[in-house]
């Protein structure tokens, strides 16, 4: 009894960690082609030379839903200076996910990745997870979950790659 | 690697504190390990708090010659990044002539309203909560205090929670005068600990169980009668309820003064080949008045479109106790140190059919994103083997009693 | 007592990573998981309602709801 409340009272004080939302990574970008929505075939790297923000969402994660409108204004705020924002759909059935990009009115390519290929080549370990490929596609920064406050660290990690 | 020697150091040195805060000894080799293998655990990414929703479900229950309805009011909202808080309020109209009110009192009336608010904090992969609750009505207050730390890990397939609560409930007794009450005569404390450890794993994409354990202790306090040290002064018993001796319910009841509950339970949930999901319950009690018991739950949700998205829920619940230690519907002569003759402590099996049905209007409104109409019917049949039926007039004269109840649930929710 | 929690404390390294056991479901793979369907409570207001009948006429108590599942978002 005694040793159970010391693990309650003391697990209380665990929990002090010191992650933060981005981290800094390296290597190139893996090329994939994934079908879009509107049913061509799209590879990234015919957009060498552009600053790529790879998003992986689904339509039943809700921090994917509260982020799209924000990478929606960012896909508008920095698509002329040379920045591209693919989201890649990691869905088996694309019902839902093409459901809220209609509700949600995004402007930026959708890719669908049904078969769950481009998330292992990119080891993705949190939902949504974002990665930001610089001009020379290596791969730069990394995003993982989202919560409110992470806009701003896109904004400035999107204007210092696009400046490059 | 840096960034966890601070946090190992940081942890350390709260543990300092609050043990010198606790006057505890220093703790075991096995509590460190327990700490040190959460703090280190990868803090990649984090949890999320529970949705924005909103309730107001109507409930009613009636069997047994009892009938009680109500409503219960729920609201959460979260609040910055991290905080979440819900608020809820409930009542419970009570219409009283079951067996044990027929033949050991009067049918009566009663109101009982309860309030609670709580409070959950996320950081990182870990949520805090704590919840108060305020229950009361004529003769009965309870007070409880609620303080849960639940921590996700292993790439968010493992959830650890564990919880403490502390109650407080003030008893009394109600005199009756010409079916009113004219009188609250003040019995006791009732001081209540319990601590909760929850332990939910993902076995596959379609599959996920639960391990639940709780104790819970209750012990009588400042008794207010003439012999505090008398069983027949525990505010741990119904203060109405008499014991079947010498022909008849001739005397009060007398119940230990303290009361520890252990409860286990292995749920799992389970998505079928098409959208749909099984689940089963299944929970093992005992307590230290030798009450064992036995729950089996088995359900079946089935979601389909009509014009809308509807859900059809069905479930069966078993449930089977063995008699307190004291317990009997029958006493003889014998005059004992501990008597209950409350029919529930006695042995009884009850099986309750489930069916439940929702649908989630098409379009949100406004702020709302989602709202649902749900309605869910349950009947409760409810038979015992050694509590016997000491009505006069009833065809079950001294045979094993049993009875029916149907639960009603009507609700509306929101989500915004 | 001990015991048991030492094993706990087993149990908890290993997934701590200390093992070579990677998890087994990853974020992307949770969409049956995160359908509301699969939730251990999906009304709270009525869940807690019928616990509370159940409770008051029977002599068990605690050891109800789980937690956990979910989309494991974040």
């Amino acid at each position: 009894m005694k040793v159970l409340k010391q693990v309650i009272l003391f697990t209380a004080l665990l929990l002090i960690s010191f992650g933060g939302s981005a981290a800094m990574i390296e290597g190139k970008a893996p090329d994939f082609t994934l079908k879009s929505l509107k049913g061509e075939n799209v590879k990234l790297s015919e957009h060498q030379g552009e600053v790529v923000m790879i998003n992986f969402w689904a339509s039943w994660c809700a921090p994917c839903r509260e982020e799209m409108p924000i990478l929606n204004s960012l896909y508008k705020k920095y698509r002329d200076a040379g920045f591209t924002l693919l989201a890649v759909n990691v869905e088996e059935d694309t019902k839902g996910a093409k459901k809220m990009i209609r509700d949600l009115r995004v402007t930026f390519p959708v890719l669908f990745d049904t078969s769950n290929e481009v998330s292992k080549k990119y080891d993705v370990q949190a939902m949504p997870s974002t990665v930001l490929v610089d001009r020379d596609g290596n791969m730069r920064y990394l995003h993982r979950g989202y919560l409110p406050g992470y806009e701003d660290e896109y904004h400035k990690q999107v204007r210092e790659l696009v400046r490059e | 690697m840096v960034p966890k020697v601070a946090r190992a150091v940081v942890v350390g040195v709260i543990r300092v504190l609050m043990q010198i805060a606790l006057r505890q000894e220093w703790p075991s080799p096995v509590v460190i390990g327990i700490v040190a293998v959460i703090g280190f655990s990868l803090p990649i990414t984090a949890a999320i708090l529970p949705e924005d929703r909103a309730d107001a479900l109507f409930h009613q229950y009636d069997g047994g010659g009892v009938t009680i309805q109500g409503p219960s009011l729920k609201a959460r909202k979260q609040i910055g990044k991290s905080f979440s808080l819900a608020g809820s309020y409930y009542i419970d109209s009570i219409t009283s002539a079951s067996i044990d009110v027929i033949t050991q009192g009067s049918p009566y009336e009663e109101e009982r309203k309860e309030y609670g608010v709580s409070l959950d904090y996320l950081h990182d992969k870990t949520t805090i909560s704590l919840a108060y609750g305020d229950s009361e009505e004529s003769d009965f207050i309870a007070k409880s205090y609620h303080f849960t730390v639940s921590h996700s890990m292993f790439g968010d397939l493992t959830t650890v929670s564990l919880g403490y609560s502390l109650g407080a409930d003030e008893v009394y007794e109600n005199a009756y005068a010409n079916g009113a009450i004219f009188d609250s005569i003040y019995v006791g404390d009732v001081e209540r600990y319990s601590y909760r450890f929850n332990l939910s794993q993902v076995l596959t994409k379609k599959l996920i169980v639960n391990l639940a354990y709780d104790i819970i202790t209750d012990e009588s306090q400042n008794l207010q009668c003439d012999t505090p040290d008398e069983p027949v002064c525990s505010s741990l018993k119904n203060p109405y309820r008499f014991v079947w001796i010498n022909g008849g319910y001739n005397q009060k009841e007398k119940y230990p003064f303290t009361h520890t509950t252990n409860a286990v339970a292995l749920s799992g949930r389970y998505y079928m080949p098409y959208r749909a999901a099984m689940y089963g319950d299944f929970r093992f009690f005992s307590d230290s008045w030798d009450v064992v018991s036995g729950t089996a739950k088995l359900g079946y949700s089935q979601p389909f479109k009509l014009k809308g998205d509807w859900l059809l829920d069905f479930h069966y619940r078993f449930y089977t106790q063995s008699a307190a230690s004291f317990y009997s519907a029958d006493f003889g002569t014998e005059e004992l140190r501990y008597m209950a003759s409350d029919k529930e402590l006695s042995t009884f099996t009850n099986n309750s059919f489930a069916v439940g049905v929702s649908y989630a209007f098409p379009k949100g409104w406004w702020k709302i994103d989602k709202s649902s109409l749900n309605f869910s019917y349950t009947r409760i049949y409810f038979d015992y083997q050694d509590f016997t039926d000491k009505r006069f007039d009833s065809p079950t004269y001294l045979q094993p009693y049993s009875f029916t109840a149907d639960v009603v649930q009507l609700y509306f929710s929101i989500w915004y | 007592m001990h015991k048991i929690a030492l094993i706990i404390l087993l149990l908890l390294l290993c997934l701590m990573s200390a093992c070579s056991i990677k998890p087994w479901v990853k974020p992307y793979e949770r969409a049956y998981l995160a359908d509301p369907i699969m939730l251990f409570s999906r009304d709270p207001v009525s869940d807690s309602y019928i616990h509370h009948v159940y409770q008051a006429r029977e002599g068990a108590r605690g050891a109800e709801g789980g937690s956990g599942g979910g989309c494991g978002c974040n």
